[in-house]
């Protein structure tokens, strides 16, 4: 699932994680970069580091994505 | 329904182009103020928002031409997207010039037309005027400043001028045209088609004396900009 593809932020991934089980830095053993076009996915489980969120902090999780994208609609 | 005369800024393409058209399926008498000419055959004045002076004379051009103006929409919007360190400050305030500004500047030139025949004002926000995002500060500052603006007009001319926010989503407009890639709407996005969103307009335009539309939030049903 992508998520946003917006640039990567150290405070984004790490507040999308915060309650995710895995942690994925921007570091390069995550292999994000401030342009990958994807937020991230646990190198280990494979799975995307938001979509282990569920609930409201999901819903948060979401519209910070939404704030640190640069993609425009409007 | 009676609209009899239209000013509309931005009336040569995306929404403003929507709403001149529909304004003449309407039997209303549309008026385009634009920086270019529109492509359809309707009456209109070149006029570049951001030029001093510029709103004011074309909107005596078409009080001129006309006889007078029963209602204003305000469509003219531009953008520059960077961060505020990226983009030149000329390009910055540019927006700030056309989208804030030429809005103020259109609308106070016809205010004493609208006084008398008490007409109605439609200024088109964004989104962007209700939410910051990053690397749109310009967009968002002016914005942000057409609904200040239009709320405070609104409360000033309660009773002799009807006044409208439109606040719409994301269009299908060439709005978004020769932008960085990284500023244009994803491939999946849902947007709005500018004739949906000009229905609001004519909307807020044909209520009753008395009776005020606003604001109007008009966004793509699953399109992300709001809430």
């Amino acid at each position: 699932m992508v998520l946003g593809t917006g640039r990567v932020t150290d405070e984004a991934v790490q507040y999308a994680v915060a309650d995710a089980t895995r942690f994925v830095g921007t570091g390069a053993a995550s292999g994000l970069t401030a342009d990958s076009p994807v937020i991230g996915r646990d190198r280990e489980t494979g799975r995307d580091i938001a979509a282990a969120v569920r609930g409201p902090r999901r819903r948060a999780i979401d519209t910070k994505l939404r704030e640190l994208t640069t993609r425009r609609t409007t | 329904m009676t609209l009899g005369t239209v000013l509309v800024t931005g009336g040569a393409s995306g929404l403003g182009a929507a709403v001149t058209h529909m304004l003449d399926d309407a039997g209303a008498r549309a008026v385009v103020l634009d920086r270019t000419p529109p492509s359809a055959p309707v009456e209109h004045v070149v006029a570049d928002l951001a030029e001093a002076g510029a709103a004011e004379e074309a909107v005596r051009t078409a009080v001129d031409r006309t006889g007078g103006l029963d209602a204003v929409v305000t469509c003219a919007g531009v953008d520059s997207c960077g961060r505020l360190a990226d983009v030149p400050a000329d390009e910055w305030e540019h927006v700030v010039q056309v989208n804030l500004l030429g809005t103020v500047r259109v609308v106070r030139a016809a205010l004493p037309e609208l006084e008398r025949r008490h007409g109605r004002v439609v200024t088109v926000a964004s989104t962007l005027g209700l939410r910051a995002l990053s690397d749109a500060t310009a967009y968002c500052a002016s914005k942000f400043g057409v609904v200040g603006f239009t709320r405070a007009f609104a409360a000033e001319t309660a009773g002799r001028i009807g006044v409208t926010l439109l606040i719409p989503g994301g269009m299908d407009t060439p709005f978004f045209d020769g932008r960085d890639e990284q500023y244009k709407p994803p491939a999946d996005a849902k947007l709005n088609r500018p004739s949906d969103v000009a229905l609001a307009v004519l909307f807020a335009l044909d209520q009753p004396p008395g009776c005020e539309v606003r604001e109007l939030v008009v966004t793509p049903s699953i399109e992300s900009s709001w809430p």
